[in-house]
């Protein structure tokens, strides 16, 4: 049963992010650079260090829902449904798998504290009173798709969605699995996670100017924007696939992961571990830095953290630096924290099928730190991309690379 | 059924289909429990506990490592340090080694603080380390920083099924080939500590961390994980007694036939000592 052999492919995605409800319009905001972000008008901000974010407009009743048995869901669940059924159609539903032969992992990252803020806003007082802490989102929502397969949890800060789809890889090279459901979702813009970050430092302060305010590698950059959302996909291996001839968006060929081992917040000083995750990730793609068509930067637009990842991609790269695309999708959607990795993989699919490359706006006046790499700025560019990269680096020194590749 | 439509009104949990009803995978992934540990601390011994949660080569970790660090991290962590100076691995080094994190409703205590701060003084009371430090990923990061691992580090779980999902990952992570070895490190309470508004708890709670070095060779039992064609749900109190099961297995002075469901269709077994089992 095992798959060790066979590529893990993706035949179907769902997304929920500022951009877009949907691959397609997701996609075409993407290409058009379009910035998602704005003044956040939810909850009262006055006395937040920063005003801005890229907020999920609300989302309707999927089909096949009432409205009042959708509105009863919470935010979080909702998001979540909504990128797991879009996949699931998209994909072709899984009626070709039996049920326990489906798995679901997402990462997922501080669902407990926004539960009990939740609850706090609401009126309740959730955060002691444990007996009303009964079951994870993620296995909330296996219960509702009716999957019984293998399911989990992973959090590994802003790379959660990377570790979710390189151990679905896992799990369908194993034959733990012959389907399986993996991504990542965060739903973090609250009034205590955006004072947290905000107390960190790490937010942006540009609040009149929210649509520029997300700038990679950009000199002007003062810190990242929080975001909120998620994407959804389906794996299953090539063969399978093949078999019953599933639309494919491609395959996730290589992942690779490391620690800093240096502190909980700041990154290593030394790029060694960081490069030791993109370098790992190659080798499980079996691919030369060479065959890299496009890179999704992790880039979030602090000032130490986009030179930092600039200095891991020059000792990587060698020369290729100055020869491979490289854009912050950021710059747009702004940073959705725990999903982050799982967007950026999205984006890096629409480059196999639209043949262009999204960039990163905003990107005025390139940091002289980082000015060797080959930006794209402003605008989008045609190119054929068959391998793509996309770096994802989190609290706790957790340093992740996925590496995406068109199928065929 | 697969529900690509899931019904308008929450559903009852899937029924288990009928044994048998498919074919189950002849895999297996197994580990070696190369070194175990386990460690248990009342709350209210946590800050001793956390001045000093043990030395791994005689040498004490730095104060800044463990000062924010959530207090399952801490439990957590007291678990490795057992487990590495009962292995006798004083000078191992683990730079290679992944952390898999795997904590149950980790920040309650801190988060009930927080809370209480940011409804009576407003956005400027949060504490700066609440995500970084109480969230599911923190106890790996904070391990891989004690153990000065390079490897991966995530956390898995989270809530009730925090041991299944922890296990599962750190054995697919370890089948995959990348690293040497994984910590495994579970955390939990019990009972589940009731916050007060200051930032502790009068629950009698015990924290329990288990710490668990996996390999793919050597000698030690088996850990592993079988996925059969269905299973019996199980309810959170199975789930919940599943941290005790295993720390009471691993310090038992033989390894105890030991099983956990793994969602609702997995069993991971502790399947005795020295069965030379490879992934």
């Amino acid at each position: 049963m095992s798959n060790a052999e066979d590529a893990a492919w993706i035949t179907g995605v769902g997304t929920a992010t500022p951009l877009g409800l949907d691959y397609q319009s997701f996609v075409d905001a993407l290409l058009a650079g379009r910035s998602g972000i704005g003044p956040v008008t939810t909850f009262d901000t006055t006395a937040q260090p920063c005003r801005v974010a890229g907020t999920l407009s609300p989302l309707p009743a999927p089909e096949g829902w009432s409205a009042d048995a959708w509105a009863s869901e919470g935010p979080w669940e909702q998001l979540m449904l909504w990128c797991a059924l879009q996949a699931l159609r998209d994909s072709g539903g899984t009626d070709h798998c039996p049920p326990e032969r489906v798995g679901l992992i997402l990462g997922i990252g501080s669902e407990w504290l926004l539960a009990w803020e939740r609850d706090l806003h609401a009126g309740g007082y959730r955060v002691r009173e444990p007996g009303r802490d009964q079951q994870t989102l993620v296995d909330g929502l296996r219960d509702r798709l009716g999957f019984s397969g293998p399911t989990g949890t992973v959090a590994a800060a802003c790379a959660g969605g990377n570790v979710a789809l390189g151990l679905a890889r896992q799990w369908l090279r194993l034959g733990l699995v012959d389907v399986c459901l993996a991504g990542a979702c965060d739903r973090s813009i609250s009034p205590l996670g955006m004072a947290g970050f905000g107390n960190l430092g790490a937010l942006t302060k540009r609040n009149d100017d929210p649509q520029r305010a997300s700038r990679p590698f950009d000199v002007e950059r003062d810190g990242f924007v929080m975001s909120e959302g998620g994407a959804v996909f389906v794996l299953e291996s090539r063969s399978r696939a093949l078999r019953r001839g599933a639309k494919v968006y491609g395959e996730v060929a290589g992942f690779g992961a490391s620690s800093d081992a240096h502190h909980m917040v700041i990154p290593s000083p030394d790029p060694a571990p960081c490069v030791r995750a993109v370098q790992a990730a190659l080798r499980d793609a079996a691919i030369d830095p060479s065959a890299i068509d496009y890179i999704n930067a992790h880039a979030t637009s602090t000032p130490a953290g986009d030179r930092f990842e600039a200095q891991v991609l020059r000792e990587v790269l060698g020369a290729g630096i100055g020869r491979i695309p490289i854009s912050s999708t950021k710059s747009m959607t702004g940073h959705l924290l725990g999903a982050t990795a799982a967007v950026e993989a999205l984006a890096c699919l629409a480059t196999f099928d639209r043949g262009a490359i999204p960039p990163t706006i905003n990107l005025d006046d390139p940091d002289p730190e980082c000015a060797d790499l080959h930006h794209v700025p402003h605008h989008a560019r045609e190119a054929e991309v068959r391998v793509a990269v996309s770096n994802s680096f989190g609290f706790g020194g957790s340093n992740t690379c996925l590496i995406l590749r068109a199928a065929g | 059924m697969n529900a690509i439509l899931p019904p308008p009104t929450r559903p009852a949990r899937a029924p288990a289909p009928a044994l048998g009803s498919h074919a189950p995978p002849s895999s297996c992934i197994q580990g070696i429990v190369a070194a175990r540990g386990v460690a248990r601390s009342p709350l209210a011994d946590l800050p001793t506990l956390r001045k000093d949660p043990g030395r791994i080569r005689e040498k004490p970790f730095s104060p800044s490592l463990l000062k924010h660090a959530d207090i399952q991290a801490i439990v957590g962590l007291a678990a490795v340090v057992r487990a590495v100076n009962d292995a006798g691995w004083h000078g191992r080094s683990f730079d290679e080694w992944a952390v898999v994190g795997a904590s149950r409703f980790l920040g309650r205590i801190f988060a009930a603080h927080s809370l209480e701060k940011f409804r009576h003084m407003g956005a400027s009371s949060v504490s700066p380390l609440i995500i970084p430090y109480h969230s599911l990923h923190s106890m790996a990061g904070t391990i891989s920083m004690a153990l000065k691992s390079h490897g991966p580090n995530f956390g898995a779980g989270g809530g009730p099924g925090h041991v299944a999902e922890g296990l599962s990952a750190a054995l697919a992570l370890l089948a995959k080939g990348d690293v040497p070895g994984v910590w495994v490190v579970f955390g939990g309470w019990d009972p589940e500590p009731i916050p007060d508004l200051a930032g502790s708890s009068d629950t009698p709670s015990t924290g329990t961390g288990v710490a668990l070095a996996l390999t793919r060779g050597g000698d030690g039992p088996a850990i592993g994980l079988r996925v059969p064609a269905a299973g019996p749900p199980r309810n959170n109190a199975d789930h919940a007694a599943d941290l005790h099961a295993l720390a009471a297995a691993l310090e038992g002075s033989s390894v105890s036939p030991w099983s956990v469901g793994w969602g609702a269709s997995g069993i991971i077994e502790l399947t005795g000592p020295g069965s030379g089992a490879s992934s």
